[in-house]
Order: structure tokens, then sequence, then C-alpha cells
């Protein structure tokens, strides 16, 4: 049952997600050349579009069940949630959805609705790979709390600073090149887009120099060596180092637009690889041990239970097995 | 009939129409040196920023083509000689018909890169008033003028391609919007002037921006700030403004750029990566292209603004037509007129010629054999010639009016003049002197002329 529900979350968190993409798409694409409004002075737009109003609704719920369902994957592992690598590497898409829904109306940027729905449904197709949630003995809640969760949250805000970095490279170059209006499309201003990456970077940045500090201490007692804990260290400090240069320069030299975003983006891409190292190290791990990370994915097996009837060998519930026969 | 020739939006780049861009006191001179040409006897000149045409017709009753492509030719050599080499290309020649049609879709603003902007009248207007206190207005031209401000005047009234107008103005604005967002707080310089630049600036103070007027005169600045609300500087201020500022909407008669790429990249640190929007508005240009190039600077020209505008009217096709329809219906209007003004002295001469020669035949007979008539018989016998003169040309004179809108109507003209050798009189006065036709009387149409104006026309001639 539990299996069944996890299996559930998973597939109505992946159709919101998609569903919360398209609308988000929708929102940003210009008017077509016939029938379009012709460009008159008009108002500012409208922060509660509603089509971008529907879509937040949808990247809500997906977010909760997104939630939901890693809890439960869980659960179906006997694995509690704040132990488990598998539930913090979502927290991140979790914590950008969440910053995102709670500040676009502050900062007008709809638009980067565009990038966390995606990003949600990469993270939630990422435990597709990560097999079953496996505790990690060494992760006491102190480190998990002053390390894990604020590099994270600041993970999650440079998400949203990345994307707005993104969108203002969009905008600017289309603005540049002189594009003509019917495909700029429904972007918000650059200077709003400037503006939202530069608030995102400063309130992450503090979030990451604790998590940099506090990983630091703990590499040092966990005596971490292998190459993977070593190059997730590298891409750690080179993000720290990347973004403090980027809002350095900021305050001292006046790098606004286009240069802030280039390296805004840089930032979060090691950052990125950062998590990407954290993903890939419990799926190569599960190999060794001779164990596919299909075979180890509650929802594969889950799935293949309603199809074949057969017990999942890997499930750690024979009652449920034999509720299910 | 006229001519046209000149360049526009439509096919020359902004580099090639800066180089014929003329100041309004060049035009004085311009027109002077046209009509001094033996081939041009007429001529108007409307320099925009969008286009510079020389409308001109041909001296004496100058309809055939031959005629006005000499004209055509004489003008193109004259703006060869303002512009260089390499204008030449670009130049475009049109005469007769079609001449007359460009001229009212150009009044129509059919022609302009805004469609259904209302500048262009005025222009228009601008540019015939300065023709006529330079005498270089006559009748052919002055028709010509009468009727395609008339277009202008009936496309705005009879159609809505004036509403919900999307000017160069509105669409500055709107890209200033997709740079900064929500303008207020935000500080515009207007350097310069212009009426679409005051017309931009006046947009952007009515959506919360801050407004510095910069002006070579103190005094104009300071005219044009009580106007449109802002703030006076001096052109000594140039720099300081442009670190102020977010917006820059610049219009000056400069011949050279006012903003050059040294001056933006110097203020550059004190504005601390702030985004910068040129908006430049004159011909020739005020700032250097190479500004664009600039990390957080934008700079959108005049055919920049204009293409925008041009797409975002697509869906006005219908107004447009409607408007069309509207200069074709005055174009074989003029047509007719012309054709009437080239009927009416061979009529007249006809007639006259026809009555001079029986007059002096009945002179001499009543000088001679019928000398012994009384008072009485001798104004009957007048009355007789009269009434046998009108009967023996009422036929062929009626012929004649038919013939209007016919395409052989020259060669019947001219076949009548080499066989009762008649002579070639001046052009009457111009269609402004006569009395206008009444609405319904425009309305109606004859082979596709106005029904009453050939008859109009000729009348009033055949009273003089």
């Amino acid at each position: 049952m539990t299996e069944l529900l996890s299996a559930l979350t998973f597939t109505a968190a992946a159709l919101l997600y998609g569903g919360a993409s398209a609308l988000f798409y929708l929102d940003v694409l210009p008017h077509g050349a016939k029938g379009a409004p012709a460009r008159a002075l008009r108002q500012p737009r409208p922060a509660e579009a509603p089509r971008a109003r529907i879509a937040s609704g949808l990247l809500c719920a997906a977010a909760l069940g997104h939630a939901a369902y890693v809890a439960l994957a869980s659960f179906v592992a006997h694995v509690c949630p704040i132990h488990s690598v598998h539930f913090l590497l979502s927290v991140a898409s979790l914590f950008a959805s969440a910053g995102f829904l709670t500040l676009r109306a502050r900062f007008r940027v709809d638009a980067l609705g565009l990038l966390v729905s995606p990003l949600g449904l990469a993270f939630l197709l990422g435990t597709y790979f990560l097999g079953k949630p496996a505790p990690e003995p060494r992760l006491t809640p102190l480190f998990i709390t002053l390390h894990v969760v604020t590099n994270l949250l600041g993970v999650a805000l440079f998400l949203l600073a990345g994307g707005a970095a993104a969108l203002y490279l969009v905008q600017e170059r289309r603005i540049k090149d002189k594009r003509p209006v019917s495909r700029i499309g429904n972007l918000p201003p650059l200077d709003t887009l400037d503006t939202a990456e530069h608030r995102f970077l400063v309130a992450g940045f503090p979030l990451l120099t604790l998590g940099i500090v506090t990983g630091t201490y703990w590499a040092h007692k966990l005596e971490v060596g292998s190459p993977d804990e070593v190059m997730r260290t590298i891409f750690g400090y080179a993000t720290w180092f990347l973004i403090g240069g980027v809002l350095l320069l900021r305050a001292a030299a006046g790098w606004r637009g286009r240069r802030s975003a280039y390296g805004t983006i840089a930032g979060l891409l090691c950052a990125t690889a950062v998590l990407v190292i954290y993903l890939v190290r419990p799926s190569t791990e599960g190999r060794r041990a001779g164990a596919t990370a299909l075979e180890g994915s509650p929802v594969v097996a889950t799935l293949m239970t309603l199809v074949t009837g057969a017990p999942n060998p890997g499930s750690a519930e024979p009652a449920v097995e034999a509720r299910l026969r | 009939m006229i001519a046209v020739v000149g360049l526009s939006h439509k096919n020359a780049p902004i580099e090639v129409r800066e180089r014929l861009a003329l100041p309004r006191a060049s035009v004085p001179e311009l027109l002077t040196n046209l009509t001094a040409h033996d081939a041009i006897g007429e001529a108007v000149v409307l320099s925009t920023c969008n286009r510079v045409e020389v409308y001109a017709a041909a001296p004496g009753r100058g309809v055939s083509p031959g005629e006005l492509d000499k004209a055509a030719r004489a003008v193109v050599r004259a703006l060869h000689g303002i512009g260089g080499d390499g204008v030449v290309p670009y130049l475009t020649s049109v005469v007769g018909q079609p001449a007359v049609v460009h001229l009212f879709r150009v009044a129509a603003s059919l022609d302009s890169l805004v469609v259904g902007e209302p500048q262009i009248l005025g222009q228009l207007k601008d540019a015939i008033e300065l023709a006529r206190e330079h005498r270089t207005l006559g009748a052919m031209l002055s028709t010509a003028m009468h009727r395609a401000v008339r277009v202008g005047k009936r496309v705005r009234t009879e159609t809505a391609i004036g509403e919900g107008q999307v000017s160069v103005s509105s669409v500055a604005v709107d890209l200033a919007r997709d740079i900064f967002g929500d303008l207020e707080g935000h500080t515009a310089a207007l350097i310069g002037a212009g009426e679409m630049a005051e017309a931009a600036s006046r947009l952007l103070v009515r959506a919360g921006a801050r407004l510095l007027i910069v002006n070579r005169s103190p005094e104009r600045a300071a005219a044009l700030a009580r106007e449109v609300g802002g703030e006076p500087r001096t052109l000594k201020e140039l720099e300081s403004s442009l670190i102020e500022a977010d917006i820059v909407i610049s219009s000056t008669s400069s011949p050279g750029y006012v903003i050059t790429h040294d001056l933006v990249k110097g203020t550059r640190k004190a504005r601390r990566g702030r985004s910068l929007f040129l908006i430049d508005i004159a011909v020739p240009r005020d700032v250097d292209p190479q500004v664009n190039k600039l990390d957080n600077v934008y700079l959108y020209d005049v055919d920049d603004l204009s293409r925008i505008v041009h797409e975002s009217l697509e869906g006005r096709a219908a107004e447009a037509a409607r408007a069309a329809a509207i200069a074709e219906e005055e174009a074989r209007g003029f047509e007719t007129w012309t054709l009437a003004q080239a009927l009416t002295p061979a009529i007249v001469a006809l007639r006259t010629r026809t009555r001079l020669v029986l007059e002096a035949e009945l002179t001499r007979s009543l000088g001679g054999k019928l000398r012994h008539l009384s008072a009485s018989d001798r104004d009957a016998l007048g009355t007789m010639l009269d009434a046998a003169t009108n009967k023996l040309l009422h036929a062929p004179v009626t012929r004649l009016r038919a013939l209007a809108t016919d395409p052989r109507c020259e060669d019947y003209l001219e076949a009548l003049r080499d066989l009762f050798e008649l002579p070639l009189e001046e052009a009457g006065e111009p269609e402004a002197a006569a009395p206008e036709p009444a609405v319904s009387e425009r309305r109606g149409t004859v082979g596709g002329a106005p029904a009453g104006l050939a008859v109009v026309a000729t009348e009033a001639a055949a009273r003089r």
C-alpha cells in the first residue's frame, strides 16, 4: 500500500511538474502576429496574470507531491528521511520552488517558473536513478542542519538566481539585437531580472558560506578522501568563490547585467556539479553492490509488482507483498 | 501632371537618407535652384526624417511624358549635387499619374513608416507654404498639393487608420519598460527638440519618469521644460545628464554625432553599470551606432523604432485599404482636372478662332455689299452668327469634353491645334481659386472621376 502510494505520488508530482512547466512556457510565449494587440502605450504587465497564477498553483501542488513521494519512499525503505541523501537532494529543488512561489509576486518574475518547474521535474526523475533511499550513519542531526540544509537552501536560491540570470541573457540579447516585438515574448524587464538575480545571490551567499565553513570542519572530522568527496569539496569552494566574486565586483566595480549573469551561471554550474556528484555516488555504489538502479527504485518496484503480480524481491515489507497477491 | 524624385525609408537606409537630410533653412535655396532650370517650372521639397522628395512640374502646361521626364532628370541632377554619388542608386523617379498617386498616398500616411501617423500632413503643409513663399508653386503643383491635403483630411475623417495610434514615441516608451520595468523614479533626458522627441518625453513624464531638457539654447530649454514638465539643462551639462539619466532621447539638428562612443564609455564608471537606453530620433543621427556595442547600453534609432511600429500595425490592412481607395479616387479626379485644364484653352481657342474668322467676314461684308443694312438688321446678323458658331462647335466641344478621361485625349488635342492652327495658352488659375464643389458632388463618379468637377473647372475657365 505504501509502495502504491509512493508510486502514485511520484506520478502525480511528475504530471503536475509537467503541467506547470507547460503553462509557464505558454505564459512567456509572445503573441502571434495576427490578432496581436498593437503595441500601444500600455500599463506594466500585472504580476498576477491568470495563466501564471494557475501554473504557480500547479507547481505548488507538484512540490507537495514531490515531498510526499520522497517521504513515502523513505518510509518504504525504512529510512528516516532526514538521514537519507535521497531526501536531502530533493530538498534543493523543493526549496527553490518554495522560494519562487513566495517571492514571485514581490519581484514580478513569473517567467522564472519556466526554469523552476522543469528543475523540480528533473530532481524528481533523478530519484528514479537513485535507487532505494539508504541511511547515512555518519550524518549527525547537527551536521545535517548546519551543513546540508544551509547548503541546500543556498543552492535553491542560487538556482533562482541562475534562472534569473539566464532569462536576463536571453532578454538582453533580444533587445540588443533589436529583434521584432512579436518574437521578444513576455519576459520580465531587464532591470527586474538583474535585481532579482542580485537579491537571490545576496540571500543565498551567507547560507553557502555557513555550509562551506561547516563542511570544511566536518570534512576534517569525517576524514573524507575519496575522489568524489574531493571533487565535491573543490566544486563547493569554487561555487563560493565565484558567487562571492560576483557580489564583490558588483559592489565595488559596478558589475551588473551581462557580466554578473555569466558569473552567476558559472557559480550555479559549480553548485550543480556538487549535487550531481551526490546523485551519481549512490547509484555507482549500488551498482558496485550488484544491484541496479532500476531494481532499487521503489517506483519501479511497485509498478513491477502491479504489472506482474510477482513479489518485489527488494521489498522490506513481506506483509504488504502478501496482501497484493 | 507632376513628377516626383527622391528617396525614403522604403528604399534607402538611414545612412543614405542622412546625406540628403535638408535643414529647413536650406530648402529655399534648393527650390530656387530647381526652378531656375529650364525643364522645371514648379517645385515643392518635402524633407522629413523618413524621406526627401521633390515634387516638380514642367513649365507651362507641361503634361507630356517627355517634358515630365526632363523635369525629373533635372531634379535627379540637383539631388546628386547635394548628396553625392552615394544617393543616386537610391533615388526613385516617378512621373505622370503614378506620381500623383504617390503624392496622395504620402499625404494619407500610407507611405509612412508608421501608417496612419498624423505628422506627415503637417510636414506636407509646411513644404507647400515654403514653396508658396518662394514662388515656386504654380497652378499644377498648387492644385496637386491642395488635393493631397484634402486626401489626408479625408483619410483621417473617413477611416480609422489613425485610431489607437501606435507611434514611434509610444514604442520608445514600451522599450524603456522592457528594460527598466516601471518607469517611476527613473530619469529621462531630452536632447534637442522636435515633435517626435517631445511626444516621447511627454509619454515618459506621464509614465512617472523625471525629465531633463538639454538644449543648446538655455531659453529654449527653459521653455520646453515649462511645456512638457522637466528641468532645463544646457548642452555643457550633457555628460552629467548622461550619467544621471536612464533614458536619453536625442533629436538635434546637428550634422554630426552629439553623443559619441567615447562620451558614453566615459560615463560608465560613474553610472556604475546601470542600464542606459538611447533613442536617436534625429536624421542625421545624433548617436554613434558603435555605442550599442557597449555593455548595458541599448541604442535604437528612428529606423529601428519604426520597424517595430510597422510590424505591430500589420493588422490594420482593412483601414489602409480604405485609405488607399480614397487616394486612388482623388488621383483619378486630379487626372480629370488636368485633362480638363488642357481641354479648356483648346475649346476656348477654337470658339475664339471661329468667331474671329466669322466676325472678320461679317465686318467686310457689312462694309461692302451689305452696307445698306440697318442697325437692327446688323444685330440680327450678329446673333445669327453666334448661334451658327455655337451649333457648329457644339458637337466637337461635347465630344472633346467626353474624351477628358480617354487616354487618346492628348492626341485629339494635338490634332485640333494642328488642324485649326490654335495658339498654345498659359495654364489657368490653380484649382484652389475655383469654388469647391459640394461634398455630395465629390462622392459621385463618372468613369472614375467626380461627376461635377470637370464641368465646374471648364465653366470657370470659360467665364474668364
